[in-house]
C-alpha cells in the first residue's frame, strides 16, 4: 500500500517532506452547494455553458463585421473615392455628358456671333466661353496650369467638372482632389478642349491651342464638344494668322455641322 | 450509489428498477466529476462550465448506459469533455473572454495576506511541476495524492487494472520528486 506524500511532510527525507508540503498547498477540490445548484439548474433547463452558448456564433460574427468595416474604411480612405461614389460618379458623368449638349443648345442657339481676334472677345467667343466654362469652370485653371507645366497628358485625363457632380459634391476642393486622382476611364476629352480654350484666351498661345484642338478632334472625332472644338480651331488658326487653315476648319465645320450654332460666326468672310 | 458501488450488479440493478435517474446520478457524482475535471487538467475557472457540459451529456446519454461501470462511464465522459474543452480553450477564450475569478475561490477572511501569498506561490509551483508530467501519470498522481482516491477507485474510474494504477503512480511520483529536486536546486542557486 503506497503512502501519500501529503502524509509524509515530517519525513526524514527532505525531498519527500518538501514534496508533501507542496502538495499540501492544493486542497482537494470540493465544489460548493451553490455551484452544485447552479449547474443543476442549467442542466435541467438544457442550456449550454456560457462560453459555448454565445461565443461561437455571436463573437466571430461581430469580429468579422468589425474587420470588414475596417477594411472597407481603409480601402475607401486609400483610394479617396469610396465604393458607392464611384458608381455614382460614372452615372453622373453619363448624365452630364448628355446634359452638356442640351444645355449648350438651349443658351447658345439664339446667339449668332463673329470671330475677331483683335477686338477682344467676340460674341461667339463669349458664347463659347460661357458654354464651356459653365460646364467646366472649376477645372479650367487647373487645366491651363497643367498644360503650361507641359503635362498635357495629365490635363486631358479627366478635368471635366460636371455641373451635376459639382452640386452633389460637398466641397469644390474635395471634388477637385477626387477628379484629379480619378482614372481616365470615363474621360471624354473635354479637358483638352478646356485646356485649348484657356491656352487661346488666357495664355494667347494659339499654336499650342491649335495643337490641343487637333489632338482632341483626332481622339474624339464624334465627341460631345466636337462642334466647339472646331469653332476653337477656326479661332486659333485666325489668331495664328493662318487664313488658309482657318478657312479649311470653317469649311469642315460647315460640312459637319451645316446647321451649327457657330455657322454664322465662322463664315470665311467673317474670320481673318 | 457510492463510488465503489457504481460498477456491476448495483448499478445494473439500479438501472433496471428505474432508480438510476439523472437527479440521483447528479447528486451522487457531481463532486466527483468536479474533482476529476481538475485532475484531468481542466482550468479551475472553467470547472463549472465543464461540469455543466458533462452532465448535459450524461442526461442525454443516460438511457443508453449499459449499467456495467457507471463510474468509468462518467469518468470517460468527463475525460472527453475536458479534452475537448482544452483543445478549444485558447480559441474560445480569445473570442469570448475569460472569467478569471472563481466565485468559490474567493479569499477567506481568516487567512492573512502572507499566508495567502505562500499558498498561492506553492500552488503555482505545484501546477508548474504537474504541467511537466505526462497526462496519464499526472492524472493518476492528482487523483491519488491530491483528491485522495484510492488505487482501486482510480482503477475503477479509468477502467484499468489496479497494478497499472500503481505503476503509473510509481513513475509519476518519481517524476514529481525529480521536479521538486530541480526546484530546490534552483532555489539554492538563486535567480
Amino acid at each position: 500500500m503506497m503512502k501519500r506524500l501529503l502524509e509524509q511532510t515530517d519525513s526524514r527525507d527532505p525531498l519527500i517532506s518538501r514534496a508533501g508540503r507542496i502538495i499540501g498547498s492544493a486542497q482537494p477540490n470540493a465544489p460548493s452547494d451553490a455551484m452544485r445548484r447552479r449547474v443543476l439548474a442549467l442542466v435541467v433547463r438544457e442550456r449550454q455553458p456560457f462560453a459555448s452558448r454565445r461565443g461561437w456564433l455571436a463573437r466571430p460574427a461581430a469580429i468579422g463585421a468589425v474587420l470588414l468595416a475596417t477594411t472597407a474604411a481603409a480601402a475607401s480612405f486609400h483610394s479617396r473615392e469610396g465604393w458607392l461614389p464611384r458608381a455614382y460618379r460614372v452615372a453622373i458623368e453619363r448624365v452630364r455628358t448628355a446634359g452638356t449638349a442640351v444645355q449648350s443648345d438651349a443658351h447658345l442657339a439664339a446667339r449668332p456671333t463673329t470671330v475677331d481676334e483683335h477686338a477682344g472677345p467676340t460674341p461667339a467667343e463669349t458664347a463659347l466661353d460661357a458654354h464651356l466654362e459653365a460646364a467646366l469652370m472649376t477645372d479650367a485653371e487647373f487645366a491651363a496650369a497643367s498644360v503650361i507645366a507641359g503635362r498635357e497628358a495629365d490635363a486631358s485625363i479627366d478635368l471635366a467638372a460636371p455641373p451635376v457632380e459639382a452640386r452633389v459634391s460637398r466641397g469644390a476642393s474635395r471634388a477637385k482632389t477626387r477628379r484629379a486622382s480619378a482614372s481616365a476611364t470615363w474621360d471624354d476629352g473635354a479637358g483638352t478642349v478646356v485646356a485649348a480654350m484657356a491656352m487661346l484666351r488666357r495664355q494667347h498661345d494659339a499654336a499650342k491651342a491649335g495643337q490641343l484642338i487637333e489632338d482632341y478632334l483626332r481622339a474624339h472625332p464624334e465627341g460631345a464638344l466636337c462642334e466647339e472644338a472646331m469653332a476653337l480651331a477656326v479661332e486659333a488658326a485666325s489668331a495664328r494668322g493662318d487664313a488658309r487653315e482657318s478657312r479649311r476648319f470653317a469649311a469642315r465645320y460647315e460640312r459637319v455641322f451645316p446647321n451649327g450654332r457657330f455657322r454664322e460666326a465662322l463664315r470665311p468672310g467673317d474670320s481673318h | 450509489l457510492p463510488l465503489n458501488g457504481g460498477k456491476g450488479p448495483a448499478a445494473t440493478e439500479a438501472l433496471r428498477n428505474g432508480s438510476l435517474d439523472f437527479t440521483r446520478v447528479y447528486g451522487t457524482f457531481f463532486s466527483h466529476v468536479a474533482r476529476w475535471i481538475r485532475a484531468l487538467g481542466g482550468p479551475m475557472a472553467d470547472i463549472e462550465d465543464i461540469a455543466q457540459e458533462v452532465f448535459l451529456v450524461v442526461r442525454r446519454r443516460l438511457p443508453e448506459f449499459d449499467g456495467e461501470n457507471l463510474v468509468g462511464w462518467l469518468y470517460k465522459i468527463t475525460r472527453y469533455t475536458v479534452r475537448d474543452h482544452r483543445r478549444r480553450a485558447w480559441f474560445r477564450h480569445v473570442l469570448s473572454g475569460r472569467r478569471d475569478i472563481d466565485l468559490d475561490d474567493m479569499p477567506h477572511s481568516q487567512d492573512g495576506p502572507a499566508a495567502q501569498l505562500d499558498r498561492k506561490e506553492a500552488q503555482r509551483v505545484l501546477h508548474e511541476m504537474l504541467s511537466r508530467m505526462s497526462d496519464k501519470r499526472r492524472t493518476a498522481f492528482v487523483l491519488f495524492e491530491i483528491e485522495g482516491y484510492s488505487g482501486e477507485e482510480i482503477a475503477l474510474m479509468e477502467d484499468i487494472p489496479v497494478s497499472t494504477v500503481w505503476t503509473r503512480l510509481y513513475h509519476a511520483r518519481r517524476d514529481f520528486l525529480g521536479l521538486v529536486n530541480k526546484h530546490q536546486t534552483r532555489e539554492k542557486i538563486g535567480p
